[in-house]
């Protein structure tokens, strides 16, 4: 039944937002954990590590993530092994994201000079102590505004989970085109809500990066 | 229930394959130059132009990098119909990956532009060049040897994110997974196929900019 | 130094490789309790990396290292427990950003000794007010100038009670005005028995407060000696050269 796009239908996007937001957490979260992994990996001494968290950045960041998504929810139901959108949805954002979020965090690690380890070393703390006290001290500061600049690809890119049939805004924005038939105004409202969410975090971590640069504690 | 791997009705389907393969490349070359030319045009608007066209540039870029290129997709395929534009699906996917990689080729462009020290501008100034010669002669080649890393990998970025064009059944190369799949029913190999086809297309892509990096700037100036 | 007497620090025949590149080309050199060494030689003789070598920074390809009788480049030491007692200053300062002059100072006493926070404090306090900086104790580094930044790493490394400390060319990245309040600070602590190892071009201070002075040249310990004999009457040309081109 073809109606009009009403006030209600913008109520229903606007509550579709919590699924994307929800998933957003889900994907930084687990991404994080897998993140933190891979920047340890990158930064390890032994070169076997090493080795393994490159190549799991060079896969994942060279593999679209919308095979990802098909492969963990089409893919393994097939080998008898049923998945919820929302397992499928995590599974393949946390690998995403922890190869981004992996390399961020290198880059920070890798961006404090090497004399502050050895100054570290020099007073007699452990690895350990050096990472914990003096190195990722300094890292997070260097590391929060590409983090928060990711959160946004992270929230454009859960999006994607419309596919396979999560409902989230993208989705209920088609589920919505379905009914009142006014894809263009449809289209249009979900993209401002999308910018609702992005652009504060956009302009929040362009603030940082310039804070960080003029050198304030 | 067990299941054995199944490879072979897969490559079967290989001309699919091929076929949705070329339209990928073909998408990502066309966005690939329309993205550079519209990233040249618009920094160039945004750093040196008068200031509403600089104010333009900038909605533009904002608009484009806080929402969703699926969303971007479906608002030129789907909805600009109702305005009187009709695009067929690939016409659309070219269309909606050059207006998005453009964006964001706007901002590498302007930030490697800005990168250039002021002290370097002001040598040329001071040497009597005209500002046409300094952008030309100063600013331009250390300002693209700068971006050029930055540029490269938001175009194979770009390359993968074609596969969205699958959701509005421009036959690409994703497209050609799901044609597979419903005819074979062999969801994991399809999918696992040609997320490896991506990925070697993405390593392609990453030798092929690194190299041209090594012809165009390692032999020239350090 | 009675000869029966057991030398603090004792480097035996020390190579050290970058590849293929031979740095340290088998330098001994034994240094005493109260001993202040200034090691002196062109950018690229070895001498930083000498220094470096006392306390394990670098890792050496042939002969031996000791301090106080533990092998330094034994795989067996506990570098981190040899450390707690060598102190080093880089020329780069290195102090760490994120934290004032006090936590720079009591990060180690606290993390490393196990030093209780009010203690450790009051540590620090006696240890700034001996490079003369006590009212720095809540400054941030970069509120600091260079001379000041430095006499506060000298300050984090005495808060460890080191029995050997090793300076390396600390005051190369020094505004010229700046150097003679960081000089100050070294002479007081010699004039208090600190035993010191510095790579240095101030060869006037060298002069003034070292016991020995050892010119390194090509990787190796090309003459050494009584700091103002040595200095006043080279042995070598290599040294006269040295000597003549850093005072003009």
């Amino acid at each position: 039944m073809i109606r009009e796009f009403n006030l209600n239908d913008v109520l229903y996007l606007v509550a579709a937002m919590r699924w994307t937001l929800a998933l957003t957490a889900i994907a930084f979260a687990g991404g994080g954990l897998v993140g933190l992994m891979i920047a340890l990996l990158r930064v390890s001494s032994l070169p076997p590590l090493r080795w393994i968290g490159t190549i799991y950045v060079l896969a994942v960041q060279g593999t679209p993530l919308l095979a990802w998504l098909f492969v963990f929810f089409f893919g393994l139901s097939i080998v008898g092994v049923e998945v919820s959108p929302w397992i499928a949805a995590a599974a393949s954002y946390s690998i995403y994201a922890g190869a981004f979020l992996g390399e961020i965090w290198r880059g920070a690690l890798q961006a404090i000079p090497r004399q502050q380890w050895e100054a570290g070393s020099s007073l007699g703390l452990s690895f350990g102590q050096q990472l914990r006290y003096i190195i990722v001290p300094q890292a997070t500061r260097l590391a929060i505004p590409p983090t928060v600049g990711f959160l946004v690809q992270l929230i454009k890119n859960t999006s994607l989970a419309a596919v396979i049939g999560f409902v989230e805004l993208t989705r209920e924005g088609q589920l919505t085109t379905a009914t009142t038939f006014r894809p263009f105004t449809v289209y249009l409202t979900v993209a401002a809500l999308y910018f609702l969410l992005c652009f504060p975090l956009t302009q929040a971590s362009r603030r940082l990066e310039r804070r960080m640069l003029h050198g304030a504690h | 229930m067990s299941y054995s791997f199944q490879f072979r009705d897969v490559f079967a389907a290989s001309d699919f394959l091929l076929d949705g393969l070329i339209l990928t490349l073909e998408l990502s070359l066309v966005t690939m130059i329309a993205g550079l030319i519209i990233g040249m045009g618009g920094a160039a608007a945004r750093v040196y132009g008068p200031r509403p066209l600089a104010r333009a540039v900038a909605v533009y870029v904002e608009a484009i990098r806080n929402t969703p290129l699926i969303v971007q997709l479906f608002l030129i395929f789907f909805g600009l119909p109702s305005a009187g534009v009709k695009l067929d699906a690939d016409t659309a996917a070219m269309v909606a990956l050059s207006i998005n990689l453009g964006a964001y080729t706007v901002e590498i462009v302007r930030a490697g532009l800005e990168a250039i020290p002021r002290s370097q501008i002001e040598a040329g100034q001071s040497l009597g060049l005209s500002a046409l010669q300094i952008f030309r002669y100063v600013v331009i080649f250390p300002a693209l040897r700068l971006m050029f890393p930055s540029l490269a990998s938001q175009f194979v970025l770009m390359m993968l994110a074609t596969s969205v064009v699958s959701q509005i059944s421009a036959q690409d190369l994703f497209q050609a997974a799901s044609i597979i799949q419903s005819r074979t029913f062999r969801d994991f190999e399809v999918y696992a196929v040609v997320a490896g086809v991506y990925l070697a297309l993405a390593l392609l892509f990453r030798l092929l900019f690194a190299g041209l990096y090594h012809v165009i700037f390692a032999r020239r100036s350090r | 130094m009675a000869p029966t007497e057991q030398p603090l620090v004792e480097l035996q025949d020390v190579v050290k490789r970058y590849g293929t590149h031979t740095v340290l080309n088998g330098v001994s050199l034994a240094v005493g309790k109260g001993e202040i060494i200034a090691i002196i030689g062109r950018s690229g003789s070895g001498k930083s990396t000498m220094l470096r070598c006392v306390n394990g920074l670098e890792p050496i390809q042939g002969g031996s290292v000791r301090f106080e009788g533990t092998t330094v480049n034994d795989p067996g030491t506990d570098l981190r427990k040899l450390r707690q007692h060598v102190g080093i200053v880089f020329q780069s300062f290195n102090l760490f950003p994120h934290l004032t002059v006090e936590k720079n100072i009591t990060l180690a006493p606290k993390v490393v000794k196990g030093m209780a926070p009010a203690e450790a404090r009051a540590l620090a306090g006696r240890v700034l007010a001996k490079v003369g900086l006590a009212e720095k104790i809540d400054a941030w580094p970069d509120q600091l100038s260079g001379g000041q930044q430095q006499r506060v790493a000298i300050a984090r490394s005495l808060a460890m009670q080191p029995t050997l400390m090793l300076f390396d060319e600390i005051t190369s990245a020094l505004d010229p005005e700046l150097v003679g309040e960081v000089l100050k600070t070294l002479e007081e602590m010699a004039a208090e028995g600190m035993t010191m190892m510095l790579v240095t071009h101030e060869i006037g201070f060298a002069r003034k407060v070292a016991d020995r002075v050892v010119f390194m040249h090509e990787g190796r310990i090309w003459e050494e000696g009584p700091a103002a004999d040595t200095l006043a009457r080279p042995r070598t040309p290599e040294l006269e050269t040295f000597l003549s081109a850093v005072l003009h």
